[in-house]
């Protein structure tokens, strides 16, 4: 599943443990194509993850099934590939991914 | 030579460990174990990658700095697998100062420094990109770097 949040208006979203340059926030990211790049990559690596975008932060988390964990590890680089390869590296490398279990 | 990858192992020797031993009366934390754990996992592969560059491409490992070693990581000419790596060493290393300097972290970073099987995702995603640097080619992020 993949859905979208969004930065209350008054966040201070400099200030966030992922900060990222001027630069990298100065890059357009298509955030639709963003969202079926990490489906298909889901797909591709049988993540069978959940994600969760906030375009304001340009951050994604990934929430990844505890038994799934080794597997997504060992496929890490590899997934980060793909979604480059689909929206572009510029565009992928100036966004912040993140992972989580589920509580 | 000490070998950084046993930072890896001892992070989940950290995670899945415990430590009982009181030390004049003082007790560590799961937290405790567990911030570590992540500061470990980050200094594994940080230390595996900079010995790669430094043997493969004779560049001064003082030259190689965390700040500007996951920036050349993902300098685009760096080629893709490379440029992949920079981006988790990156997270890695924000992971790692939340762990090490935050003392009152925000909610959400409470939940996952005192979170075991998060910890330990996170310490195998390490040990996973350690085990692919010596198929890298880093001859353009060691030419970065020697400028």
């Amino acid at each position: 599943m993949i859905s979208v949040s969004h930065a209350n208006p008054t966040e201070a979203l400099d200030d966030h443990v992922f900060r990222l340059s001027a630069r990298a926030r100065r890059v357009r990211v298509d955030w639709e194509s963003l969202e079926r790049a990490l489906a298909a990559a889901n797909d591709e690596f049988g993540w069978e993850a959940d994600f969760c975008i906030n375009p304001e932060r340009r951050h994604v988390s990934i929430v990844v099934p505890a038994a799934n964990i080794d597997h997504v590890a060992r496929t890490t680089l590899d997934f980060y590939g793909a979604v480059a390869d689909r929206i572009g590296m510029k565009e992928f490398l100036s966004i912040w991914v993140d992972f989580d279990v589920p509580r | 030579m000490f070998e950084p990858f046993e930072y890896a192992v001892l992070a989940r020797q950290l995670v899945i460990g415990s430590l009982v031993a009181g030390i004049d009366g003082h007790v560590t934390s799961d937290e405790c174990r567990l911030r570590a754990a992540l500061g470990r996992a980050y200094y594994a592969l940080y230390l595996s990658i900079r010995g790669v560059i430094a043997r493969r491409h004779n560049v001064p490992v003082r030259w190689i700095t965390h700040g500007a070693l996951h920036t050349f990581l993902r300098h685009s000419k760096a080629g893709r697998d490379v440029q992949a790596l920079g981006h988790e060493l990156r997270r890695l290393y924000a992971l790692r100062q939340q762990a090490d300097y935050e003392v009152v972290p925000a909610s959400e970073w409470a939940r996952k420094l005192a979170d075991a099987t998060f910890v330990e995702f996170m310490t195998r995603q390490a040990m996973s990109s350690v085990s692919t640097l010596e198929r890298l080619d880093f001859a353009p992020v060691a030419e970065l770097l020697r400028r």
